[in-house]
């Protein structure tokens, strides 16, 4: 039970490590979509602080029915039905924010109306299994299963695709097929609700996790079998996915982004070009608001370019991190040269890390006149 | 629309004119180690509780009475403390500059580490050699993985401090010789303070 | 973007001086001796004995951390001291929460066996 403990102490925070990004894409998209300022700005931050702290403080819930008094139980049961309280403001704004603004049904923001639902009805599951005697009864069925994946597919994977097809043209400099976007969108959509909603049923008729066969007197095959249904949806979705980035990496030419600013994005990104120069902004930029894109006055423009430094690449990152891989693979399984080959390659690396002088790039201001200028003409 | 800057009617609310102090590479990669120490603190408070669990479990075998020595344990609390004292001297001479009187701390630090593996080392080996290894108990499980974690990282340091030192014989002390020398004498210092703690919890509770 | 510092400028963030380094190495032999003969010379016993160590380490470990380490004497804005204490507040959030779980669990199911 110490491994236990342990390991969920981390594994609560690793969920909220997993969710607050997805909230913070969110945070950017949906204003962008609905053309008005994101609401109540303040008390998202503060909503923010409140769940990092309560995540660290609930992860006995993974572990309720492992035997604790009800006093522990009782404790870590309302900590986690409090985390929702925040979590609620949130989604709330978001909501709020659409309301009277003007939006647009591009596809990532599909993707957050499907994190909506699909995330709020997790996250309602979550409620209902943070309290101990239900919990009791649902504890590692399909129940907690179809709870799980909502909150992880329906909450960080569809904020990892918005995210994706949000910023996509920034970072490559050219346009997704929008119209495949939407089609793997609705696969995914549809597929996750008749593979996953199933699975609530399946739980409360008592079917558990990790089951290698069921017995037909059950009855559950059917609801099993809608299960899988959906699940081929999803990879048909996945599939369009891949073939949606294939697709648009041979387009490419055809589909630049020219302006920067495809979304008509508010937040300093979209001042730059797409791909942004090597040094990101030209001159640093001072802001006084949130949307510093939707400014009321124009801003002037600057040309007072001076040299800018940048540090120099290094490699040793990646090969330490692939030599670790390597190192904790070769632990596990026993393969001591492997593991003493790694290891000698790591300590190599940081030595050599260690060792080198802090160069840095500079590009002329001449030189940054000319990427600017060029990308003006 | 132009792209290169977003100034305008400044706010008087905003405060964008407080520079971050930060920016600079020697603040900004003295932070960074300051926050990876700062996990690190978690990883040993882990393997602490870890041990404040589990170290009534013998298993029929030893306890913590039957095999922990006080002098060796303050043998090694002595040269530990001796060897983060030396080190923050060193840093002393760097802040002047004198690259011999750098050289001559840090190898004194370095000695006192050195000897301070030592001792644990036949500490270590003694035990496992009378049957007392970690497959012995979880006490001992935990003991070994408590101390050992904190004598891996000494030993590591041990290593990083030849090759900072290395650079300072050969380069002297210039601004990238400086800062790894102050970010190597957080780490140094750290694992003294962590020593404290366990030469309380499970040293002296140990023998009690 | 990332400046350069010169050398001056670094020392002036360092914050170790002799005086320091004297009192915290002094402090620290104190308390270490203290503990150590309070423990060999069974000069206190039971729980008198353990708070009184557990206080000595805890005050070398501040003193440490002021005169060793100089916490708290950055610069404003002062990120090292805000890190240190989140990471206190984890650290007692998982310390003391699994010991009282383990010793809860203990408690109800009766692992009072020597294992």
């Amino acid at each position: 039970m110490l491994y236990v403990n342990l390991i969920w102490a981390w594994g609560h925070p690793e969920v909220y490590i997993l969710i607050l990004p997805a909230f913070g894409v969110f945070s950017e998209v949906v204003p962008t979509f609905c053309e008005k300022r994101l609401f109540g700005y303040v008390s998202m931050v503060w909503a923010l602080i409140v769940i990092t702290v309560l995540s660290f403080i609930v992860w006995l819930h993974h572990f309720f029915t492992m035997g604790a008094s009800p006093d522990v139980n009782a404790f870590f049961a309302i900590m986690t039905m409090l985390i929702a309280i925040p979590t609620g403001v949130k989604i709330f704004n978001w909501l709020f924010t659409k309301f009277r603004g003007r939006v647009h049904f591009d596809s990532p923001m599909l993707w957050f109306f499907a994190f909506v639902l699909n995330f709020t009805v997790g996250g309602m599951t979550g409620i209902l299994l943070s309290s101990p005697p239900v919990d009791y009864q649902v504890h590692n069925s399909l129940f907690l299963i179809a709870h799980f994946h909502g909150m992880v597919i329906g909450g960080m994977l569809f904020g990892f695709f918005c995210a994706f097809t949000y910023w996509f043209p920034k970072f490559t400099g050219f346009h997704l097929s929008e119209r495949l976007n939407r089609y793997a969108f609705w696969c995914w959509f549809s597929g996750f609700l008749i593979a996953f909603m199933p699975l609530y049923m399946l739980g409360f008729m008592g079917a558990t996790r990790r089951l290698d066969h069921y017995e037909a007197s059950t009855e559950w095959q059917p609801i099993f079998i809608t299960a899988a249904i959906g699940a081929l949806i999803i990879l048909w979705g996945v599939t369009i996915q891949i073939y949606g980035l294939y697709k648009s990496i041979r387009e490419r030419k055809k589909n630049r982004d020219l302006t920067g600013n495809p979304w008509n994005g508010a937040t300093l990104e979209w001042a730059t070009s797409s791909p942004p120069p090597v040094y990101n902004f030209a001159i640093t930029p001072t802001v006084d608001q949130l949307d510093p894109l939707w400014a009321p006055k124009a801003p002037k423009p600057r040309k007072d370019y001076e040299d800018i430094h940048l540090p120099t690449h290094t490699p040793m990152g990646l090969y330490i991190g692939i030599l670790s891989l390597l190192l904790g693979f070769s632990m596990t399984w026993y393969i001591s040269w492997l593991a003493i080959l790694s290891f000698i390659g790591i300590i190599v690396c940081l030595v050599i890390r260690l060792s080198g002088k802090d160069e840095f790039e500079i590009i002329t201001a001449a030189e940054v006149k000319k990427i600017e200028e060029a990308r003006t003409a | 629309m132009d792209t290169l800057t977003i100034h305008h009617t400044p706010d008087p609310n905003a405060d964008t004119s407080v520079p971050d102090v930060h920016q600079d590479i020697f603040s900004t990669r003295v932070l960074g180690f300051w926050m990876y120490l700062m996990t690190d603190c978690i990883i040993f408070a882990t393997l602490f509780t870890t041990y404040a669990v589990l170290h009534n479990n013998t298993f029929g075998g030893p306890s913590s009475k039957d095999l922990f020595s006080l002098k060796t344990s303050f043998a090694e609390t002595m040269i530990l403390l001796l060897s983060s004292v030396t080190c923050g001297l060193g840093m002393l001479s760097a802040l002047k500059s004198r690259r011999k009187h750098v050289l001559g701390w840090f190898g004194i630090a370095f000695l006192l580490g050195a000897s301070f593996i030592a001792l644990e080392l036949h500490e270590f080996t003694h035990l496992v050699l009378e049957g007392n290894s970690w497959t012995r108990s979880a006490f001992l499980s935990s003991f070994f993985t408590l101390v050992g974690t904190h004598g891996l990282h000494v030993s590591i340091g041990l290593f990083w401090m030849l090759v900072v030192l290395t650079q300072v014989y050969l380069i002297g002390i210039n601004i990238d010789t400086f800062r790894r020398l102050v970010i190597f004498s957080l780490f140094w210092h750290f694992l003294d303070l962590v020593w404290i703690f366990i030469f309380t919890f499970v040293y002296l509770m140990g023998v009690l | 973007m990332h400046e350069h510092l010169s050398l001056k400028e670094a020392r002036k963030e360092w914050h170790g001086t002799l005086k320091a380094y004297i009192i915290g190495f002094i402090t620290s032999i104190i308390l270490t001796a203290l503990s150590f003969l309070l423990v060999a010379a069974e000069i206190l016993s039971g729980r008198t004995l353990v708070i009184t160590i557990v206080g000595l380490a805890l005050t070398q470990a501040i003193v440490q951390l002021l005169f060793f380490l100089h916490v708290g004497q950055e610069a404003k804005p002062r990120w090292e001291t805000l890190v240190f204490l989140f990471m206190v507040l984890i650290l007692l959030i998982i310390a003391l929460g699994t010991l009282w779980i383990m010793y809860d669990l203990k408690d109800r199911l009766m692992m009072d066996m020597p294992t």
